[in-house]
């Protein structure tokens, strides 16, 4: 840059006055030409620059030529033709033009993507991962946490005897296993022993069913030495027994249990062997019976709204109930 | 990292990897190696014996037609392509050796490499695999019209129409440019070795001798020309009578050297003007202000551009260095590597 300023002032005088300047380009061009005796139109001929850039040539008019690597062509196909050395004017094009020399080789981009479809895939493929772990998510919750509870929900369904109101109450069937559920966990922080075995009568039917009995003996007063039963069972005998003359034939004999019901409620009953031998929703103002080997582990939900008869002998309920949920084991 | 270490130690390239001459021109410095693309080979101990590289480059280019029956002058490159892989590859690993000499580690050189317009897949694969096998970490192809059109520093990136026409030794590139693409481009595989191999047969043809391709290309330079001029050349050429079987001086001018060139000229004619058909009117016009440019060791041909000139009616001008066009060409795409995207060719 610093070796174009002094040569600028003389490209815009020799602009203005070629003719001035024999050490001018286009002087020196013109004077070779017109001393050969050689019009602009022959120049045309041979070289077939166009006659406005003969002109502009000679005239020092470099704004109407190319881009300098052509025009210093241009020059140099000139000056072969006129036969005279074309070193001198191209050293002198390039004082003046210097700053031209590389062109730029990349297109000068405005950089603005065209994004439409792009995106939009991404964004949908995004929500589909999430929506999937979502998915995912929620199943192993529900494998952890309810999964243990359908398993027992079934058992109870498959053995009781299917009943025509049993199936549609299913729904309430769910509510006393939740609440007994909530009370065998409150149970062991009481230090009672009492919740086990009906954890075990579920999960390990049989395997637990002979060493139940002493589980209950040692937490649990209502063992058949204790008086627990026995007080309440003179206070009614009221209830209407079906006879059952055959379970005596049975190495144990059979006991019946009869339950009379004023609201819903929900029942179980595990027999001695640990089998589940009653498992049934009730409704209000019906009454059910069933017979089974001692001892015989009753659950009863909503236990305010029902009565438990053992042998045609009522039993008080009172003591076992905890959060309207009844648990006791008949001798 | 490992890229930034490899960087630090070796030096891009760029490589015109031409049929007659292979330059490299390496970031920063320039081109620091021009050599014919001759390899000497010299077989030891009969025909099944072990193959060594006995010379390359220039001093392989004095052997050629000079060697003994074990050493054979072999021309990798043929038409622009490769026409011996193996060899190929050796010798870009002996060039990229010998540019890399006082270097600690093995070079390991991102490469710009060019390629003709018209080669095939296959032809460039087997470009970019051998100089992957010379050592290359990474290769971008650029086509020889764009590398010999940014080399004669013609506007490429600008919304204008720019005509190149590279003659080089195995091919002939016409490409028309414009906004940092190639328009149109056509590959003809004619160029000085068809010059040469022009002259030999019309030798053979018209004066019963046998001449050698070096003197072919010593007549071609001394007094070949495109277009009839006003002074006629002679020049004294020694070669081997064929029906004496002797070797005989004989006297040849530069107008019997025009007629050989006959062929081969007007192919590459034909390629100009059906380039010039081929473009779209709006760069047509472009290129008739502004003419087409020459490059490539064939445009120092004397009066090709006269030739051209006539055959065209279009102003032809011979760029400044023809002969390193394409290689200072890829060098300023190698420059501004980083900058560049649509420049290079896909495979």
């Amino acid at each position: 840059m610093t070796e174009t300023t002094p040569v600028t002032p003389d490209t815009q005088e020799t602009a203005g006055s070629a003719s001035f300047h024999a050490s001018s380009i286009g002087a020196t061009l013109r004077a070779a030409r017109e001393q050969k005796g050689l019009s602009v139109i022959d120049i045309h001929a041979r070289l077939r620059i166009s006659e406005r850039q003969i002109h502009a040539l000679e005239t020092d008019d470099f704004s109407l030529l190319p881009e300098p690597t052509i025009t210093r062509g241009f020059i140099r196909n000139y000056a072969k033709f006129l036969e005279i050395d074309a070193e001198p004017l191209l050293a002198t094009y390039r004082a003046q033009m210097p700053s031209e020399e590389h062109k730029n080789i990349s297109i000068p981009s405005a950089n603005i993507p065209i994004t439409q479809s792009r995106t939009t895939d991404w964004k949908k493929y995004i929500y589909a991962s999430a929506l999937v772990l979502l998915g995912a998510g929620i199943w192993l919750l529900y494998d952890e946490n309810l999964i243990p509870k359908i398993p027992d929900l079934h058992l109870n369904s498959s053995s009781s005897e299917v009943s025509p109101g049993n199936e549609e109450s299913l729904p309430q069937a769910a509510l006393p296993a939740a609440e007994r559920e909530s009370a065998a966990t409150q149970m062991p922080a009481q230090g009672e022993a009492f919740a086990l075995p009906p954890e075990q009568t579920k999960d390990q039917a049989s395997a637990a069913s002979l060493a139940e009995p002493q589980a209950p003996a040692t937490a649990i007063p209502a063992t058949p030495p204790a008086a627990q039963p026995v007080p309440a069972v003179p206070g009614a005998t009221t209830a209407p027994a079906s006879t059952n003359a055959d379970s005596t034939s049975s190495s144990v004999a059979l006991h019946k249990v009869r339950l009379v019901f004023t609201e819903d409620s929900w029942v179980s009953i595990v027999d001695r062997h640990g089998k589940e031998i009653f498992n049934k929703t009730k409704r209000a103002g019906s009454e059910d019976a069933v017979e089974g080997e001692p001892p015989l582990k009753v659950t009863i939900g909503n236990a305010a709204g029902s009565q438990l008869i053992y042998d045609d002998k009522p039993v008080d309920t009172a003591p076992y109930n905890r959060l309207n949920v009844v648990r006791i084991t008949l001798e | 990292m490992f890229g930034l270490l490899n960087s630090y130690f070796s030096n891009d390239l760029a490589i015109d990897l031409g049929t007659a001459n292979t330059l490299i021109y390496v970031r920063g410095r320039g081109i620091v190696l021009d050599e014919p693309s001759v390899v000497a080979i010299r077989q030891e101990g009969g025909p099944a014996g072990k193959k060594t590289m006995l010379a390359v480059g220039l001093e392989a280019k004095r052997m050629l037609g000079r060697a003994p029956a074990n050493i054979t002058a072999i021309r990798p490159m043929k038409d622009g392509v490769i026409a011996d892989f193996t060899i190929t590859e050796q010798m870009l690993k002996y060039f990229i050796r010998k540019i890399h000499e006082s270097r600690l580690f093995s070079p390991n050189p991102r490469i710009i490499i060019c390629v003709p317009v018209g080669s095939t897949q296959v032809e460039r694969r087997a470009i970019r695999e051998s100089a992957i096998g010379a050592g290359a970490r990474q290769v971008y192809l650029i086509e020889e019209p764009m590398a010999a059109a940014i080399g004669a520093d013609m506007p490429v990136a600008e919304a204008t129409g720019s005509m190149v026409v590279d003659i080089g030794g195995g091919t002939t590139e016409v490409g028309v440019i414009s906004l940092g693409g190639i328009v149109y481009a056509k590959s003809e595989r004619v160029g000085g070795d068809k010059f040469d191999q022009a002259i030999i047969d019309y030798i053979r043809r018209n004066y019963g001798m046998q001449i050698s391709e070096p003197t072919a290309e010593l007549i071609k330079k001394k007094i070949g020309s495109a277009f009839p001029g006003s002074e006629v050349l002679e020049m004294e050429v020694t070669g081997r009578n064929l029906a004496e079987g002797l070797p005989r001086k004989f006297t040849i001018s530069s107008n019997e050297i025009l007629e050989a060139l006959t062929e081969p000229l007007n192919s590459i004619v034909g390629a100009v003007k059906s380039a010039l058909e081929q473009t779209p009117p709006e760069l047509g016009a472009d290129i008739a202000e502004k003419g087409m440019v020459l490059t490539g060791g064939g445009a120092l041909l004397r009066d090709l551009d006269r030739l051209l000139v006539e055959e065209t009616g279009l102003p032809v001008i011979v760029a400044e260095d023809p002969l390193t066009c394409v290689a200072r060409g890829s060098g300023r795409a190698l420059e501004e590597m980083d900058k560049l995207g649509n420049v290079f060719a896909s495979e």
